[in-house]
C-alpha cells in the first residue's frame, strides 16, 4: 500500500491554558484524496492546519507527510520539508510588500533554488488562469484583497507540493473565481497531490461532497467523549 | 544564497529611497575619517619630501613656520627681506651650495620666485622646452602651470601688480617665457621662476626709462632739480614697462649690496657643515637657520593632534549613526514582521530572516563604504596637493 500523504496518529493538543483541546486517534490522507476540514470559528481549524503542516507542534502524537514526522525531524529538515513537500495558502495572503505579482508566485521556486525558466512559465500561467495575467508587475498595495488572495494561492500551488493546506482560500473571492479556484484544486488532487481544505464557503466546498473526506472539528473536540 | 541575495536586492530596490538616503549618510559619516586620514597623510609625504631635499633655510628671524612654508612651497608669507650683501657670505663658500631667493611676485596668480641658476640644478628641475631664464624680465613656467595659462615658449605674460591700483607701486612688466619645466610633482609645477634680476625689476629697483637729459629736453616739466650733472627727476617720469625689450636702459640707483632677497636655501656639503653653520648663525642671532624637516617634524605634530581630536568626535558622530541605523533597521525589521513570520511559515531555513535583515544591514553599509571611498577619491582629485590650497 502507498504511504499516506498526511497522516495522524494519538495527536492530542490544546490551545492554550483553557482552551479547546483536539485529540485526533488516527487520520490518514492518501495522494489525489481531498479532505475538507469545516468547523465554527474559534474552533481551531486553522491551529490543527498548522499542527498538520509542521508549523506548530503537538503536545502528543505523531503528525507525518510522507514518511516523515515532524517531531522526529530537527528543524532545518522540518524547514526544508515543508518548504518542498507542502504548499500553504494563509488567511491573511501573507505577499511580500516588495515584491511584485509574479515574483511573489515564484517566492517557493526562490526559496528552493529551482530552474527559474519552468517556474516563471508555470507562475505565468497559473496567474493567467486564475485572472491575474495583466496584474503580474505589480505590488501588492495595488491589488484588492480578492487579487491578493488569488496570489496566496498561485504561490501555493507554484511548485506542485504532495500537500496543499488552503485555509479559506475563497474568502473575499466572487462566484466566477470561485469556479476558477476549484478547477485548480480538482487538478491538483487528480495530479496526485492531496489538498486540506479549510472553508465555510459553500460555493467552495460543494464540488467536493461525496469526494472527499470530511472532517468536522467538532469531531475532534472534547476529546474524552468523542475521539476519531 | 541566490533566492536571499534576490529578496535583499528587490526590498532595498523597494525602499530605494529610504536605502539611498541611509547609505549616503553612513557614507558621509565614513567619508569624513577617511578623507581626513587620507588628506593628512598626503600632506605629510608632501611637505616631508620637500623638506627632506633642502637641508638649511636661512632667513630673517621670525616665524619659522613662515620662513619653511614660504621658501619650500612659496606659499604666501611676509619673509622680512635680507639685504643681498648677506648673500655673498655663502654663495662664496665651497663648502656649501647657496641659493638667494625672493618672493613675494606673482604672475597669473602663480608665485613668480626668483633664484639663481643653483636653484634649477639643486631641484633637479628640468626643461620640456625652451632655455633657461638668464636676463631680467625672463621666466620658465612651470608645467602645471604653464598647462592651465596654455603658456608657450617665447609668449609673454604679464606680471600682477604689487599694489592693485596703486599708482605709486612699481608697475607690472611684460615677462618673457623662455622655457617650460618638465612636470616635477613639486610646488615648482605650479610657479613661474626667474632670475633675481627679474624680481628686482617688479620690485621697482631695476628699472629703464629715458635718459635724463632726453627728459630735460623734452619734458622739461618733469625735471625738478639740476646741479651741475645731476638730474633729480619727478616721480611721473614713466618707467618701462617692457624691459626686457630694451635691456640696455635698466638701471639702478643705490647699491646691489642692499637689494633684496627673502631667504637663503642652502645644501652643505655634509652633515658637519650643516651643523657648524646652523649653530653658528643661530647664536649670533643676526639670522636665523632651520633644519626643514624638523619644522615639518613640528608642524606635522600639531596638525596630527588636532586630527586625532577630530577623528575622536567623528567616532562620537559613527556612533550616533550607528545606534540611528540599528533603529532603523529594527524597526524595518518590526514593520515587516508578518513578512518574516510567512518565510518561517512556508519552510525557509531557521534563521532565514535574520540572514535576510542582516544582508540588507551589510548591503548598505558597503554602499555606504563604497561611496566614502568614491567620494574620497573624487575629493583627492579635486584637491591634488592640499599643500597649495593651506
Amino acid at each position: 500500500m502507498n504511504d499516506p500523504a498526511l497522516s495522524l496518529e494519538g495527536v492530542e493538543h490544546r490551545y492554550g491554558v483553557r482552551g479547546p483541546r483536539w485529540s485526533v486517534a488516527s487520520l490518514r490522507l492518501a495522494p489525489g484524496q481531498c479532505a475538507t476540514l469545516t468547523g465554527p470559528s474559534g474552533s481551531g481549524k486553522t491551529t490543527l492546519l498548522e499542527l498538520m503542516s509542521g508549523i506548530q507542534s503537538p503536545q502528543r502524537g505523531r503528525i507525518a507527510v510522507g514518511r516523515a514526522a515532524w517531531s522526529e525531524l530537527p528543524p532545518a529538515e522540518r524547514q526544508a520539508l515543508r518548504l518542498r513537500r507542502c504548499g500553504l495558502v494563509f488567511q491573511g495572503f501573507e505577499l511580500f510588500a516588495a515584491l511584485t505579482v509574479l515574483d511573489n508566485i515564484l517566492l517557493p521556486a526562490r526559496l528552493l533554488g529551482l530552474p527559474l525558466v519552468p517556474a516563471r512559465a508555470r507562475a505565468l500561467e497559473l496567474a493567467e488562469r486564475i485572472g491575474l495575467a495583466a496584474l503580474t508587475q505589480r505590488k501588492p498595495a495595488q491589488l484588492s484583497h480578492g487579487e491578493r488572495q488569488r496570489v496566496a494561492f498561485c504561490r501555493a500551488l507554484l511548485h506542485q507540493p504532495a500537500v496543499l493546506f488552503a485555509d479559506e482560500p475563497s474568502a473575499n473571492l466572487d462566484r466566477v473565481h470561485t469556479q476558477g479556484l476549484v478547477g485548480m484544486l480538482q487538478e491538483h488532487v487528480e495530479a496526485g497531490g492531496a489538498l486540506v481544505l479549510v472553508s465555510h464557503d459553500e460555493a467552495l466546498l460543494e464540488p467536493w461532497h461525496g469526494a472527499a473526506l470530511a472532517w468536522h472539528m467538532a469531531d475532534f473536540v472534547h476529546a474524552q467523549e468523542a475521539s476519531v | 544564497m541566490k533566492g536571499l541575495l534576490w529578496l535583499v536586492r528587490k526590498q532595498l530596490a523597494h525602499h530605494r529611497v529610504r536605502s539611498a538616503l541611509l547609505a549616503a549618510c553612513l557614507g558621509l559619516v565614513l567619508f569624513i575619517p577617511l578623507r581626513g586620514t587620507w588628506l593628512v597623510q598626503r600632506y605629510d609625504h608632501d611637505l616631508r619630501a620637500r623638506a627632506a631635499t633642502t637641508p638649511l633655510v636661512l632667513g630673517q628671524p621670525g616665524n619659522r613656520f613662515d620662513l619653511c612654508l614660504g621658501t619650500l612651497f612659496f606659499r604666501q608669507a611676509r619673509l622680512r627681506p635680507m639685504p643681498w650683501s648677506a648673500a655673498s657670505e655663502w654663495t662664496d663658500r665651497r663648502d656649501m651650495v647657496a641659493v638667494p631667493m625672493h618672493l613675494g611676485h606673482h604672475v597669473q596668480g602663480a608665485p613668480l620666485v626668483g633664484v639663481t641658476p643653483e636653484y634649477f640644478e639643486r631641484r633637479g628641475l628640468q626643461l620640456a622646452a625652451g632655455q633657461w631664464p638668464l636676463r631680467p624680465g625672463e621666466i620658465v613656467l612651470g608645467a602645471t602651470f604653464a598647462q592651465e595659462l596654455q603658456a608657450r615658449v617665447g609668449g609673454i605674460v604679464r606680471s600682477d601688480p604689487a599694489f592693485g591700483f596703486g599708482l605709486d607701486g612699481p608697475a607690472s612688466q611684460e615677462l618673457r617665457i623662455t622655457g617650460i619645466l618638465k612636470r616635477a610633482f613639486a610646488p615648482d609645477d605650479r610657479a613661474a621662476l626667474g632670475s633675481l634680476s627679474t624680481t628686482w625689476l617688479l620690485d621697482g629697483h631695476l628699472h629703464g626709462h629715458d635718459s635724463a637729459q632726453d627728459l630735460r629736453a623734452q619734458q622739461p616739466d618733469l625735471v625738478l632739480a639740476e646741479s651741475g650733472d645731476q638730474v633729480l627727476l619727478s616721480g611721473a617720469v614713466v618707467p618701462d614697462q617692457e624691459a626686457q625689450r630694451d635691456l640696455k636702459r635698466l638701471h639702478l640707483h643705490g647699491s646691489n649690496e642692499a637689494l633684496p632677497i627673502s631667504a637663503i636655501l642652502i645644501w652643505p656639503d655634509d652633515e658637519m657643515v650643516r651643523t657648524i653653520a646652523q649653530t653658528e648663525v643661530n647664536a649670533e642671532g643676526t639670522w636665523h637657520m632651520l633644519r626643514p624637516a624638523q619644522v615639518i617634524d613640528d608642524l606635522m605634530a600639531q596638525t596630527l593632534r588636532l586630527k586625532t581630536l577630530i577623528d575622536r568626535l567623528v567616532w562620537v558622530l559613527g556612533l550616533g549613526m550607528a545606534c540611528l541605523f540599528a533603529v532603523i533597521s529594527l524597526q524595518s525589521a518590526q514593520l515587516r514582521a508578518a513578512e518574516l513570520i510567512t518565510l518561517r511559515r512556508m519552510g525557509a531555513p531557521p534563521g532565514y530572516a535574520a540572514r535576510l535583515i542582516g544582508l540588507e544591514v551589510l548591503a548598505v553599509a558597503l554602499s555606504a563604504g563604497g561611496l566614502a571611498a568614491a567620494a574620497a577619491w573624487c575629493a583627492s582629485r579635486a584637491l591634488p596637493n592640499l599643500v597649495h590650497v593651506l
